[in-house]
């Protein structure tokens, strides 16, 4: 701090650093205002009544205030289950997948690795060719992993183009020189893998984390498809929630009628779900950002 | 005595063994089955299970509310290599394609044999004397893939003479009585005064006047575009066809002469969309008719904006300003005619009970789904238990359903709740004669029914229709299936743009109708006059 | 740092075989991955035949009618063909020229800002609206754009129907996108920035450098491989365009700009669960995805010494 306010203002020309500073501040205001103000929008519509929501008197404040929508989304049985599902998907999943691309993304960023082309390409083949839903099915059900929970995550496979933001990363951003030191240390691959580049590359790893975690928690047509109703996850318990209560104004549905009350119902549940889903991961992420602020160079270099 | 012990031991032995004695003494069965996501679920259910004890079977329900097609596509490409199969596809909705190709393959097994009347009492007698609904699911190919379902709600149901679907006249048009008697007018009885009504609606801002609402809140009419029954398709009447959406094929009509058309390209059809984009350049029709769904459409008309709509009935859309509401009568064109053309509806479908070649009994199971097919247990299948949502009898004979109050003082719940909460999805065939003899309709559809048949009738000339039930060859299916979808989408878009922007003048109208060509439109009507004629010669 | 130097090692080209050997650990770490992968996306690579059979889940992949290029032939005769095409093209171009800045320019104007808890308020609520589902965002939108009563017809006081304009509809669809994930974008580019050594900053600082040149000569050079490489993979996906978003802002009035590759293959598909057309075009947008990232990678290579494959 000292060393800053010592600076020489200005020696190379451009906008002082009070300047600056204050620009900044400025724009980022200004976005977390048109970005917040349309969630901001979602909470007040999950307390208003729907009709007021589309006849446009919520634009500030709740209309007819209620919490139907969420007693609804919580009267569920399942809610509780399907947050225990989703969590123990993500934490295996998500453990799964960092590991795969891990494992894939370090021996891809060694120099002369013989075959290394051909290992990308085997792997990048399969970021656009895929076999398809059906396909897949039928190699899960033989391979004996229905309704297990490795039919969560096996059939997915690894997620390549992480793979591959993590492999520049270790090719660029963890200095060349530390490799060659270790290396010449005699530490083997494994252990400049396990000791050297995991603890070094925590910012990519925390970034994998959080997009593996994110898209596990979303997930919910592989539940769908693999899974039994105890199974089931959030999303999909949510989504059941929603498609119980909404009437689609079909032929059918009409003759009974109450469209009207029941759709009220779905809106209200659409943006009240919207919340309850979200969440986890809101509260969730903040901690996981810790790791993008440590400046983890500093100690490695001077060692 | 040892000697009596023994054999009396063997006996019990044998007896004991009996169950498996034989390999078609399957009597457990796995069945796949669409369910509504109100229900309360079929392992509950004591009608079902009623039935299955009195037919000595025991069904495992698998039930999907969400996303039926990808699951049944994955489980029935698994199904040969499955350690447990399904033995049946229960209210999945399979197309007459999907039967027919998954006939053809062997998945889906040919029920005809079992259709008798020692294994299917109740089915073989109905199909006997309604050899239409056996036409309706015999595919090209000869054979049986799916039992029949269809609901036939209709006039017959309620005593008319006539049996019309409860479906016939989708779009009930209705206008706001207070606003009309308020500046003096009398109903319209032409699309002409319809336009000077709206436009006073709109010169006075009602809604702010009557309702308080803000100012400059009037919408003189509101509706969908092109949908079903809040579509602004019952004023294209003046102009001679009302061309709501319907299951066949859009703007697909048919007359007395058995000659089959398609509107789309007819002149008085261009005559209606020139007329009506004036009513839209005005403002009297709702400027996001477009774009807006049935949230925003409700919205409007619960808040007290809306002079005049189009719905299935009045008291749902209105809201608490129903009592205002009145139905505005089928409106005369320029040249002072009308015609409405009535849609399709009650159609008979094969798509809600397949039985797959891994099930080892199906005798068995299809002795099950016989009991489908009596009167009172399709009752309860379709609302609910007796003693729950049907009470007594009435003087006629036939079952009375709950009333509302009745039902939140002993269930604490509406009894459309009640309903929902009970209702089974499956092969379902409601005649309608059931609705004189077995129970009595529910009063909303009574009611709608004899509006229907004494107002709304009394505007329509020609009562043909398009029938629904029709059967097409495979390859018919495959060029409809090709063709359709643009066909639609390329009439809707035109339609829309003329209305906004103004009608097409004569190079305009000769290059949609040629565009219309290379979407197919001579070939669909080919197919459909030929299956029509085939229908017709069947009869 | 040791104090001793080793001593040069002789130039040598080490055969194949040993480099081969010597390398063992790492094949190790592929093992688990590979086999995964050959189990699980090559297993069911046959399934890309549907594109050329009629199939018949009731016969089987193999055992449904082989119809050659059928599907292609329906596809390019779409009435609409050149139109959508050339909309989902335009959509995914514009998309990415509008779009692609916008994480990256956030990130460093996060990256210096120096009051951590307004740094760490901006990141975690601009993240938020990627959570949100797209039908809730285009629900939202109509009411927004609504001109009874909608909020950007009350502050512009005009009475436009927005989602009947096609002319709007680009700029509505691509708009909402950069609102939806231009926040979550900024992730990656922050992390990577984290990985800069702060004495470079001081040691600017001291020099009299300004906010912008910090920005210009340590930031940018840092971010710029991983720019570099996100182009790559999005210049890969411009046939991508995702049927959902689309679909919802879609009426008949804007077909003109919506009309896209992904809805008309899930009109077709809706009568009956048919698996062929979307098959066949899947393969036809991989093609021209496969193009593009060979072009693209190549030109990376050249200019940049980045790689994608």
């Amino acid at each position: 701090m000292t060393v800053l306010s010592r600076r020489k203002q200005g020696q190379l020309g451009g906008l002082s650093d009070r300047t600056s500073s204050i620009i900044l501040v400025v724009f980022s205001l200004i976005i977390l205002l048109v970005v917040a103000y349309p969630l901001y929008y979602v909470l007040v519509a999950s307390f208003s009544d729907p009709y007021d929501v589309y006849a446009g008197k919520t634009f500030f404040l709740p209309s007819q205030a209620t919490l139907d929508g969420y007693k609804a989304v919580f009267a569920e049985p399942n809610i509780v289950r399907g947050y225990g599902n989703s969590i123990l998907y993500t934490v295996v999943g998500t453990f799964f997948s960092v590991a795969m691309i891990y494992l894939v993304a370090y021996p891809l960023s060694v120099k002369d690795l013989p075959g290394k082309k051909i290992v990308s390409i085997f792997f990048i083949i399969t970021m656009y060719f895929g076999g398809g839903l059906i396909p897949t099915y039928l190699i899960v059900q033989k391979t004996g992993i229905m309704q297990t929970i490795w039919a969560m995550f096996l059939p997915g496979g690894v997620a390549v183009s992480n793979a591959i933001i993590t492999r520049n990363y270790f090719e660029n951003s963890i200095p060349g020189s530390l490799k060659e030191a270790a290396s010449i240390d005699g530490a083997s691959h494994f252990r400049i893998f396990f000791s050297m580049i995991i603890p070094l590359s925590l910012p990519i790893l925390s970034v994998m984390v959080i997009f593996s975690m994110v898209a596990y928690w979303n997930d919910w047509f592989t539940a769908l498809i693999y899974m039994t109703n105890e199974q089931a996850p959030l999303p999909l318990v949510l989504r059941n929630i929603l498609i119980k209560s909404s009437a689609s104004a079909s032929q059918a549905s009409m003759i009974s009628g109450g469209y009207a009350e029941l759709n009220k119902m779905t809106e209200m549940i659409k943006f009240a779900s919207i919340i309850v889903a979200a969440a986890p991961m809101l509260i969730a992420y903040p901690f996981v950002q810790k790791y993008f602020e440590k400046g983890l160079m500093a100690g490695a270099v001077k060692g | 005595m040892k000697k009596l012990v023994s054999i009396l031991l063997a006996l019990m032995m044998l007896l004991s063994l009996a169950p498996f004695a034989t390999a078609e003494g399957q009597t457990e069965f796995l069945v796949l089955s669409g369910i509504s996501a109100l229900s309360g679920g079929y392992d509950n259910n004591e009608v079902l299970n009623a039935m299955q004890e009195q037919a000595g079977v025991k069904i495992t329900w698998d039930t999907w509310s969400d996303s039926l097609n990808e699951v049944v596509g994955t489980r029935i490409s698994g199904n040969a290599a499955s350690q447990t199969p399904i033995d049946a596809f229960q209210a999945v909705g399979f197309s007459n394609f999907d039967l027919m190709r998954y006939g053809a393959a062997g998945t889906f097994i040919d029920l005809t044999p079992y259709i008798t009347p020692e294994i299917m009492p109740n089915l073989s007698a109905i199909l006997g004397a309604h050899p239409e609904i056996k036409a309706a699911i015999t595919m090209s190919d000869g054979k049986i893939y799916g039992l029949p379902a269809g609901e036939q709600m209709g006039t017959a149901g309620i005593g008319r003479e006539k049996d019309y679907s409860i479906f016939s006249i989708p779009q009930f048009a209705m206008i706001n009585k207070v606003w009309l008697d308020d500046l003096g007018l009398a109903m319209p009885t032409t699309l002409d005064e319809l336009h000077d009504v709206l436009a006073a609606f709109k010169e006075n801002d009602m809604s702010a006047k009557i309702y308080g609402n803000d100012a400059g809140s009037t919408i003189p009419m509101s509706t969908g575009f092109d949908e079903w029954c809040w579509g602004q398709n019952v004023f294209y009447a003046g102009f001679g066809f009302t061309n709501w959406i319907n299951d066949v094929c859009m703007d697909l009509t048919v007359n007395q002469d058995g000659v089959v058309n398609f509107v789309s390209d007819d002149d008085n059809y261009r005559a209606a969309v020139t007329y009506f984009h004036n009513w839209y350049a005005e403002g009297l029709m709702d400027l996001e008719m477009f774009s807006q769904d049935t949230n925003q459409l409700i919205a409007k008309c619960t808040g007290g904006r809306v002079g005049v709509t189009t719905w299935w009935e009045i008291n749902e859309i209105m809201g608490p300003h129903a009592e205002d509401y009145v139905y505005l009568p089928i409106l005369n064109g320029p040249d002072g005619t009308s015609n409405v053309t009535l849609r399709t509806g009650g159609a008979i479908n094969a798509g809600q009970l397949s039985v797959t070649a891994q099930c080892k009994d199906p005798a068995k199971l299809l002795s099950f789904y016989d009991l489908w097919y009596i009167g009172e247990n399709v009752m309860q299948l379709q609302y609910g238990p007796i003693g729950v949502f049907f009470t007594e009898k009435n003087e006629k004979g036939q079952w009375k359903s709950i009333t509302d109050e009745e039902a939140r003082e002993k269930f604490n719940k509406s009894s459309g709740e009640l309903k929902s909460a009970s209702e089974v999805a499956g092969p379902k065939l409601i005649l309608s004669q059931y609705y004189n003899d077995v129970w009595e309709m529910e009063a909303r559809a009574q009611e709608r029914l004899a509006d229907t048949y004494d107002y709304w009738f009394t505007f329509v000339k020609d009562f043909s229709f398009y029938p629904q039930d029709c059967v097409f060859t495979e390859a018919e299916l495959d060029d409809i299936d090709f063709y359709r979808a643009d066909f639609e989408s390329a009439v809707k878009e035109q339609e829309a743009l003329w209305i906004k922007n103004g009608g097409p003048t004569d190079e305009e109208w000769e290059a949609y109708k040629a565009t219309l060509e290379r979407c197919g439109m001579s070939t669909l009507l080919d197919i459909y006059q030929t299956v029509y004629d085939r229908y017709v010669a069947a009869k | 740092m040791k104090a001793a130097v080793a001593a040069p090692r002789p130039v040598q080209r080490k055969s194949l075989g040993k480099r081969m050997r010597d390398n063992w650990q790492l094949y190790v770490l592929l093992l688990v991955p590979v086999v995964i992968t050959i189990i699980y996306k090559y297993g069911p690579m046959y399934g890309i035949q549907i594109a050329f059979r009629n199939y018949n889940p009731g016969l089987g992949i193999n055992g449904s009618p082989w119809v050659g290029w059928k599907w292609f032939e329906r596809f390019f005769r779409a009435p609409n063909f050149d139109r959508m095409l050339w909309n989902t093209i335009k959509l995914s171009v514009f998309g990415l020229l509008w779009g692609f800045p916008v994480p990256i320019l956030m990130s460093l104007m996060l990256n210096q800002l120096r009051f951590k808890r307004l740094k760490r308020t901006v990141q975690t609520v601009i993240y938020a609206p990627h959570f949100i589902s797209t039908m809730v965002i285009c629900g939202m939108l109509r009411i927004f754009l609504s001109p009874s009563g909608g909020l950007i017809n009350l502050i512009a006081g005009t009475q436009i129907d927005f989602l009947t304009e096609a002319s709007a509809f680009r700029t509505i669809y691509i708009a909402s996108g950069i609102w939806q994930e231009a926040g979550w974008g900024t992730i990656i580019y922050l992390a990577t920035l984290s990985s800069i050594d702060p004495a470079l900053y001081e040691a600017a600082s001291i020099d009299g450098a300004s906010v912008f040149q910090r920005i210009l000569h340590i930031d940018i050079p840092c971010l710029l491989p991983m720019i570099i490489l996100q182009l790559i993979m999005s210049a890969s996906g411009i046939m991508n365009v995702g049927f959902e978003k689309a679909y919802l802002l879609q009426t008949d009035l804007n077909k003109a700009t919506s009309d896209i590759i992904a809805i008309y293959v899930y009109e077709q598909g809706i009568v009956s669960a048919r698996y062929e057309l979307g098959t066949a075009v899947g393969l036809f947008n991989t093609a021209i995805n496969i193009v593009l990232l060979l072009i693209v990678n190549r030109v990376a290579k050249k200019y940049g010494e980045v790689n994608f494959v």
